[in-house]
């Protein structure tokens, strides 16, 4: 389901953005930004756990927070799978939902999520804090009756969420945890280019190819790669038993 | 001489999340959640306008907005002064706040406050306006009430930069770039790291070499690793 239309009213925007701020103020010394942001989020909107994902397009995609391990795994699989509603909420700039019980336009990432996670229901809003989308907030539960799951809702926080992250210089520093992690696949892709002469875009469709075929994330292929435990430059991709 | 208040431009200005939303009255709900969640007497805002002189945008009741417009009015008072600094404000007892400022400060005792505090709206090292919080008593706020108050701070930022969608643009534009930059230089980094047979730590050390020699940046000379190595496979 989409939504274009009005926000939430007035009284209610107002408590709204009253409790999203309270949220973010809450363990302000003990949790960055992005933490606060998704659990302020999920205090507001309902859900069992929410990810936050900047650009949502390669290569400058970047997590900056997920609350849990099924919500990092929803959005690793769409990275990997490269379609899911995370995808379509960035491409379309409008919220999209999802609900595993029923059949899906993603089949890949549906049957995959529901044989993991099981039937969950899913919600990707897209942060467009300007005419663009920034990124993605995804939220998920057992099911949309379980959190009423308002699009409506949804979208305005997640406006409210981006514009907040656009505020943060700390994006920019070069110690912030996400991007500790994330810079690892850039590295990796670069010892891609290199290995096999191609594109960092190519490069990286290798990558995600490779943790698609292995059933894990593109994180962990990268660790591989920079181990130079896996090297795709012979005839095909040769993987050094880790043990 | 008569320009259009500030609180008209931004009701006026066009944007992706406030654009159908009246600015003012969402501030002015917010302020008034703001108060009772910070357990305060009163909050008034004010902000800088387009032609750079300061203007009273919101307040949580009459009382408030006279004594901002009366700071504004002065060029003196809590808010003024934490706009001009872009640092927090506190005064604290009557006495205190009437030897600071004069006029406006002999005005918000009589109004009955006993304390005040202000936090500067900050948008990437600018102050666009300040928070002014009063209090009966004459306590400072504890830590609690001041991460609270920033937070309502910040949050009202956003909302009125919500309003100057041109801005924003070119703030997500640099965002996007730097974090593309930043890409591109780990990519380079792996590459060279391939090629040389080094670790990622001396790739980047190599990057930075290579950049002081040739006086140019880093992103351009990771550009040209990457280039460069797209052309030459080195594998195997």
């Amino acid at each position: 389901m989409t939504n274009d239309g009005l926000g939430p009213d007035p009284r209610h925007r107002a408590a709204i953005l009253a409790a999203l701020t309270r949220g973010i103020a809450r363990d302000v010394d003990r949790l960055p930004l992005p933490a606060r942001l998704c659990n302020a989020f999920v205090d507001v909107f309902g859900g069992a756990g929410a990810a936050i994902t900047l650009g949502y397009h390669q290569p400058d995609r970047l997590t900056l927070c997920a609350t849990d391990p099924t919500v990092a795994r929803l959005d690793g699989l769409q990275e990997v799978l490269g379609e899911g509603p995370g995808w379509d909420a960035f491409t379309s700039r409008r919220v999209v939902t999802a609900d595993l019980r029923h059949p899906t336009p993603w089949e890949h990432f549906s049957s995959t999520a529901r044989q993991e996670l099981g039937e969950l229901w899913v919600c990707a809003a897209p942060m467009r804090p300007d005419d663009r989308a920034l990124g993605v907030v995804m939220v998920y539960d057992e099911s949309p009756e379980a959190i009423g799951g308002d699009p409506v809702l949804a979208q305005f926080l997640a406006d409210a969420v981006g514009a907040a992250l656009l505020g943060h210089d700390a994006l920019l520093t070069d110690d912030v945890g996400p991007w500790v992690v994330r810079q690892q696949v850039h590295q990796a892709v670069g010892m891609v280019v290199a290995q096999l002469g191609i594109s960092p875009v190519d490069a990286m469709a290798v990558i995600r190819a490779h943790a698609y075929s292995q059933d894990t994330d593109v994180e962990a292929i990268a660790a591989l790669v920079l181990d130079r435990a896996l090297d795709f430059s012979d005839a095909g991709p040769t993987t050094k038993d880790p043990a | 001489m008569n320009p259009k208040p500030t609180s008209q431009v931004l009701a006026e200005a066009t944007a992706a999340m406030v654009d159908r939303h009246d600015v003012t009255d969402l501030l002015t709900r917010l302020l008034r959640d703001g108060s009772s969640s910070l357990g305060v007497d009163a909050m008034g805002l004010i902000v800088q306008a387009p032609d750079d002189t300061l203007e009273l945008l919101v307040s949580t009741s009459h009382r408030v907005a006279e004594l901002e417009a009366l700071q504004v009015g002065q060029d003196e008072g809590p808010c003024v002064e934490c706009y001009r600094s872009a640092s927090p404000v506190v005064a604290l007892g009557a006495s205190v706040i009437q030897l600071r400022w004069p006029v406006s400060g002999e005005a918000i005792v009589r109004a009955g406050f006993g304390a005040v505090h202000a936090f500067p709206l900050v948008w990437h090292g600018r102050a666009l306006g300040a928070l002014n919080i009063f209090t009966q008593s004459d306590a400072a706020l504890d830590e609690s009430q001041r991460e609270m108050a920033q937070a309502f701070t910040d949050m009202s930022t956003i909302v009125i930069l919500q309003t100057q969608s041109i801005d924003q643009r070119q703030i997500t534009e640099s965002l996007r770039e730097a974090l593309l930059g930043r890409v591109v230089i780990e990519q380079a980094k792996g590459a060279l790291a391939h090629l040389q047979g080094v670790d990622t730590a001396t790739a980047y050390e190599l990057l930075v070499t290579e950049a002081v020699q040739r006086a140019t940046s880093v992103t351009q000379v990771a550009q040209d690793v990457l280039t460069r190595a797209q052309r030459q496979r080195t594998g195997s």
